[in-house]
């Protein structure tokens, strides 16, 4: 091997070049969320049941399967400055997409937002997948009660979803 | 030297590569939507007259009319109660030859229902006009700021005549327009 050939290889190694790969033909990890559609066309002036608020994409090749960690900014109440009321019921369920083969689709997963920090967690079911999620969409649904006795204006909720390794 | 730019190229090749590297694997974990709705603007009046007064005596402070507010603005919102004749009158007739009010004032209910949004400018519920005559009176009440919703609150209309004693029989009656306007 040429000393020239020789350096440009050592040099390559140095600055880690290349994508992590467990190995050298593995394809990259990968563990996304992408926001889709957040519903802000909400009619509070009555009672809502099972209504979509929110959609997420999906997407985990992970090996050791994934979570998702939903964090909901107001603790799962809609706010209109300091006036809120609360969601109730709220859950998870799959949409479209694919879903890695032996995870079991949500169909009303229920979500239970942690008062302290927002949090809650969608873990599927089914073991540990043999195949990648891709561009899986789930929605969020939540109940409220009628609304019409409040001040009227715009309540709002933010929700945010990280997917993590692992189960 | 040539040995020295050999290696320089690599090293800017190597560069390149792990920038692309990284560009194509910054994919995010981490997305977050705005999930919302409106609660509707909510300003609605019904009021229902009292048809059956006896007008043959004196009335002092007789409910004629009774009215519901349901309003939700976060401003409050001011209720005018308008006498369009300031009194009873006979049909087709001349309001000179009815029966004049001396007093028209937004009341308590006989049995109050409903309630009255919270507020720190509160609407006292009450608001009186003494002596209108024969003429058009408004009477105004005003709710501030409000910080829940004024609903289904009930609320009367009352009014005081004195005893008509040269009037003809017949039908007498007044027109009130009750109107609610909300302040955003």
């Amino acid at each position: 091997m040429s000393g020239k050939r020789l350096t440009t290889i050592l040099l390559a190694l140095t600055l880690g070049w290349g994508p992590a790969y467990s190995a050298w033909d593995d394809p990259p990890l990968v563990n996304t969320a992408l926001s889709t559609t957040g519903v802000v066309g909400l009619n509070f002036g009555m009672p809502g049941t099972r209504q979509q608020i929110a959609m997420f994409l999906i997407s985990s090749n992970d090996p050791a399967g994934f979570h998702v960690v939903f964090n909901f900014a107001n603790k799962g109440t809609f706010k209109s400055g300091s006036r809120t009321f609360s969601m109730s019921n709220v859950c998870v369920t799959g949409i479209s997409g694919t879903l890695g083969t032996g995870l079991v689709p949500p169909n009303q997963y229920a979500l239970t937002i942690d008062a302290g920090t927002g949090n809650a967690t969608w873990t599927p079911t089914g073991g540990l997948p043999t195949g990648a999620t891709d561009t899986y969409l789930i929605g969020i649904f939540a109940d409220w009660a009628d609304q019409s006795g409040m001040i009227a204006g715009f309540y709002q909720e933010n929700i945010t979803a990280t997917v993590v390794s692992g189960f | 030297m040539n040995s020295m730019t050999e290696v320089k190229k690599g090293l800017g090749r190597s560069i390149a590569a792990v920038a692309l590297a990284a560009a194509a694997f910054a994919v995010p974990a981490k997305a977050g939507v705005i999930a919302g709705g409106t609660v509707p603007v909510i300003n609605t009046v019904r009021a229902i007259g009292n048809t059956s007064l006896d007008l043959s005596a004196a009335g002092a402070l007789v409910p004629i009319v009774t009215f519901y507010v349901d309003n939700n603005t976060a401003g409050g919102f001011t209720i005018s109660v308008t006498s369009v004749n300031g009194g009873f009158a006979p049909p087709g007739g001349v309001i000179a030859a009815g029966i004049a009010f001396t007093a028209v004032e937004i009341a308590a209910p006989a049995t109050p229902s409903g309630t009255l949004g919270a507020s720190v400018a509160q609407w006292d519920g009450t608001e009186a006009q003494a002596a209108p005559g024969l003429g058009a009176t408004t009477t105004v009440g005003t709710q501030g700021v409000q910080t829940t919703a004024t609903v289904d609150y009930k609320r009367a209309i009352t009014a005081s005549w004195a005893a008509p004693t040269t009037l003809l029989a017949g039908y007498y009656s007044e027109s009130f327009t009750v109107n609610l306007a909300a302040i955003f």
